[in-house]
């Protein structure tokens, strides 16, 4: 009874307490189990409903050798920090958003284009390639569906298209950089049934 | 008048000196324990389980600031106040004052020190008001009839219990 009575005496300290814990805690594992950007790969996905942690687990499998961790996120993942969504490398979104966010993302060049030439591409008004279908809505047949909803009962159907974020440093040849494991983490997603 | 019984004795600090020691050598270590298991959290994180491992590493620290408050506030900080109390009463200026006492079942707790209950001790011409350590105050209670004690800065260091034989 002491022992409860001395602790509800002070319950604002405990409260605090836990406060603190939880955010301090929180940044440090977050900072101390985080890798630097070119040694991971970062997929943000807006589909209805994503099994982040699983596609990242199956990803990661087959993981390029220079790469340390692959990162699945929602897009709500980056709700409050939009600092985070724009490190992505790869990005899944639906046809009906795509020209909110295509000026981040990086053109697929002719020679991607011969070397991939099975894809599906999504091109622009100037004949320019964007990104590379994964879900097709008439089809309803897609990529990654043991992880991924495109289609919910009720909603539109669209088709989903996969991009590389510009300034990305694993796309290659894509935009000069030193690092082509986005590009291998696309074709492995690509490839899942 | 029977024996002068001692309230505040060198020893009893020197205990709570010691017990304090012992007890801040074991939130150190307690916490570097709680501490290492967290760093173990961390390296024991994959992309599967990330999420449990974050979990625990939060819920280990919360809990063990939770153990380190409640011995730091209420036995570390408490023994503290007990000793500089003490401390003070031994060096004090006495007062003699002979009456009969009565003691207040009431606590109070003076912030940033110690409990104590309130005190009066007839003198047969004026009512002193006296304080008394609630816990010393136990032996106070059993007392009965005139009585001799000895204050510093109004609170009870000794008492004696006056046996007049005729």
């Amino acid at each position: 009874m002491k022992v409860l009575k001395n602790i509800f005496s002070k319950f604002y300290l405990y409260l605090l307490w836990a406060m603190i814990a939880a955010m301090l805690w929180g940044w440090i594992f977050s900072f101390v189990t985080n890798t630097t950007p070119n040694k991971k790969v970062t997929v943000f996905i807006n589909t209805y409903a994503c099994s982040d942690t699983d596609l990242a687990v199956e990803l990661e499998k087959d993981k390029p050798e220079n790469i340390k961790m692959i990162k699945v996120h929602p897009f709500s993942f980056s709700l409050f920090d939009s600092s985070t969504f724009v490190k992505g490398d790869i990005y899944i979104i639906k046809s009906s958003e795509i020209e909110t966010y295509l000026p981040s993302f990086c053109p697929l060049n002719e020679q991607y284009r011969a070397e991939n030439p099975l894809y599906e591409y999504y091109y622009g008004e100037d004949g320019t390639a964007w990104g590379i279908k994964v879900y097709d809505a008439s089809t309803s047949t897609g990529v990654a569906t043991e992880y991924l909803t495109y289609t919910v009962e009720g909603a539109p159907q669209e088709d989903y298209y996969l991009f590389f974020n510009a300034d990305s440093v694993h796309i290659g040849a894509l935009n000069g950089s030193p690092s082509d494991a986005a590009l291998t983490v696309a074709e492995n997603l690509i490839g899942m049934d | 008048m029977n024996q002068i019984t001692e309230l505040y004795h060198q020893n009893d600090i020197d205990l709570l000196k010691k017990r304090n020691r012992a007890w801040m050598i074991f939130v150190s270590c307690f916490s570097a324990l709680c501490v290492a298991l967290c760093i173990v959290f961390c390296c024991l994180t994959t992309t599967r389980n990330a999420s449990r491992m974050e979990i625990a590493a939060i819920l280990t620290f919360t809990v063990m600031g939770w153990i380190d408050l409640y011995i730091l506030v209420s036995i570390v900080k408490e023994n503290k106040n007990e000793w500089s109390h003490a401390e003070n009463m031994l060096t004090g200026e006495r007062e003699e004052l002979v009456g009969t006492l009565r003691l207040d079942d009431e606590r109070w707790r003076i912030v940033g020190s110690i409990t104590i209950h309130n005190a009066t001790l007839d003198d047969g011409t004026e009512v002193h008001k006296v304080k008394v350590n609630h816990r010393k105050a136990a032996a106070l209670k059993e007392l009965r009839g005139q009585v001799t004690i000895y204050t510093v800065h109004g609170y009870i260091v000794a008492y004696g219990e006056n046996n007049e034989s005729t």
